[in-house]
């Protein structure tokens, strides 16, 4: 049913560029959580497993564990200058990501409980009263 | 502090006792068991309203029985054919219905 439009090529296969631009723009078809996991959680999720794998290279998995979850003191760490970030990460970053995603799924829980009006309910309450009065027999 | 049974509802005479007669008779053909059950989810369909938030326990129980109660009256008092709503949303336990013919809208 094309007759009378100039006869194109077809559609060219996206290169890269064009995958990665298509699955940037797609980005907000994800839910709220989801959006908000992967552009926000993952990339901090990254630098920490970054700072986790270099301070266990330098220092050993048993010290890089101790000082992110604050059992060791990074200034008694070596090297120091990898230390302290790993601390930080481990004290203040993940505990707020960690507390806030819960605190968002917890919250949105919380919410699912009463969200329709009186008036609807009545009405419909209503409705199933009148509409089906005579359907099973009496 | 929970849904006062129809038993008690009765007790207080006037309004409520003439809503709890007419809800077991008129639409529960004097099954007081099936009554009981569904004037007590009658009550938590609407405690799972927004208008009951920031009540407390007590004034939103009394507020869900007396919303149901006067629901049931007017429907009760009307004269229309009426069910309970509960039967129609979750018809009791019977033989299965006949084909039902095509309702009128409302």
């Amino acid at each position: 049913m094309s007759s009378g439009t100039p006869a194109v090529q077809p559609p060219p296969r996206p290169g890269p560029r064009r995958r990665l631009l298509r699955w940037w723009r797609s980005r907000d078809a994800l839910s709220r959580l989801h959006r908000w996991l992967l552009l926000r959680a993952l990339p901090v999720l990254l630098v920490f497993l970054g700072l986790y794998v270099l301070n266990g290279a330098l220092m050993g998995w048993t010290d890089a564990y101790n000082v992110l979850v604050g059992i060791d003191s990074p200034g008694d760490a070596r090297p120091t200058w990898a230390a302290w970030p790993l601390s930080i990460v481990g004290w203040a970053a993940i505990p707020a990501f960690v507390g806030g995603a819960v605190g968002y799924v917890v919250s949105a829980q919380i919410q699912a409980h009463r969200t329709r009006e009186l008036s609807e309910i009545l009405e419909e309450l209503r409705r199933s009263s009148t509409v089906a009065s005579n359907s099973d027999g009496r | 502090m929970s849904v006062r049974s129809l038993h008690e509802l009765h007790e207080e005479g006037g309004a409520p006792a003439e809503f709890v007669e007419k809800f077991a008779a008129a639409w529960h053909d004097g099954d007081w068991n099936t009554a009981e059950d569904h004037w007590q989810l009658l009550v938590n369909r609407l405690l799972r309203s927004r208008d009951m938030e920031g009540l407390k326990r007590r004034d939103a129980l009394r507020t869900a029985e007396r919303e149901v109660q006067n629901l049931g009256l007017s429907l009760l008092r009307s004269g229309a054919p009426t069910r309970c709503p509960e039967c129609a949303v979750a018809p009791p336990q019977r033989p299965p219905d006949p084909p039902r013919p095509m309702m009128e809208p409302r």
